[in-house]
């Protein structure tokens, strides 16, 4: 049976490899550069005014992805996305018109339909105000040579019914 | 200790210790060599951390330890760092001319490299480093308990692996 303290004794006498000898050139030239550029940058650091800063920043701001421009930008993208998404999916419920209609041509639309509704009421203006001046209004226009059996006739200014033109004929025969 | 003089008297007095060290956290000789830099380089930017530290050796191991993890944690996936630099590990030990010896030392290496990270660190500064574990758990800033049990469930691994050829050799 193994001893443990022997074990651990076996171990620790186990050696372990020493570093590179190239390894402290490398590791000295490393801490003298480090030194080298500290020091250069402690002569810069002492250069920048307040307001060359605050441009500094001013200017990181306004360039970065998180610029003014950029943000007002995509949102506006985003919000016309979507507008158009709702649009399209307006334009599927049932009864909905077939084609999608853009808020930005319904104007448009509606002239279009105010105009044919104010021809069809002109229309129709005209219609009525041609048959009131014909007199009959709406019923049908029967022809003078064939007087309709039952109908009244035609009256003069003075009320008393006005003769057809094949009586005045009979009476000027007469 | 301010200066390159004073960084470099602190090299040659634990460099064999934080190489060894390093080898047993990254396994690897290229990313040991660039952590014991990184140190150094830390030092020469931050002279003041040197200022208050009575055990410079704990202090470096400690350094070192933490310079490991965020190097660890640069890296993509824990994975893919863990294969690259298991892919052709570097010897943990010496070489020798004595083939029993080679034997057991490469033994001894397998073995390690089988131990989780957290247990072979523990290890490395326990035996080859000598250090209590109070220290240990000073450096690694785990409690003092975590330490002593991870030492000891690492060395019964250790000793499992190397039971036969310890009887062997023995």
């Amino acid at each position: 049976m193994m001893n443990f303290d022997d074990f651990e004794q076996r171990l620790a006498r186990t050696p372990v490899p020493a570093p590179p000898a190239e390894l402290r050139r490398e590791v000295l030239d490393a801490i003298h550069r480090e030194r080298e550029r500290a020091r250069a940058g402690a002569v810069r650091e002492t250069r920048p005014s307040a307001a060359a800063t605050w441009a500094a920043l001013a200017h990181r701001f306004l360039r970065g992805w998180s610029s003014p421009w950029t943000v007002f930008g995509g949102a506006w993208v985003g919000v016309a996305i979507l507008a158009s998404v709702g649009t399209w999916l307006d334009a599927g419920r049932p009864g909905a018109p077939s084609v999608a209609i853009s808020p930005m041509r319904r104007p448009t639309r509606l002239e279009i339909v105010k105009t044919l509704q104010a021809q069809r009421a002109e229309t129709a203006a005209l219609a009525s105000f041609e048959n009131a001046s014909s007199g009959d209004g709406e019923e049908t226009v029967v022809p003078p040579s064939t007087p309709v059996p039952g109908s009244a006739r035609p009256r003069t200014e003075s009320g008393s019914p006005k003769s057809t033109p094949e009586e005045s004929q009979r009476h000027d025969v007469v | 200790m301010s200066h390159e003089g004073d960084l470099e008297r602190i090299y040659d007095a634990h460099a064999s210790a934080l190489y060894a060290f390093g080898l047993h956290l990254t396994r690897d000789e290229g990313e040991t060599r660039d952590l014991i830099q990184e140190v150094f380089v830390k030092l020469a930017r931050h002279p003041e951390l040197l200022r208050d530290v009575t055990d410079a050796r704990a202090f470096l191991f400690r350094l070192l330890h933490n310079a490991s993890i965020d190097r660890f944690r640069r890296h993509q996936t824990q994975q893919s760092y863990l294969n690259a630099l298991a892919a052709e590990p570097t010897p943990l030990f010496a070489p020798t001319s004595d083939p029993d010896e080679q034997a057991f030392r490469d033994a001894l290496g397998r073995g390690l490299e089988t131990l989780p990270p957290e247990q072979r660190e523990v290890l490395h500064l326990k035996l080859w480093q000598g250090l209590t574990f109070d220290a240990i758990s000073e450096i690694l800033g785990i409690p003092l308990n975590t330490a002593a049990s991870r030492y000891r469930y690492g060395l019964d691994k250790l000793r499992q692996h190397l039971r036969p050829l310890y009887e062997e050799l023995r």
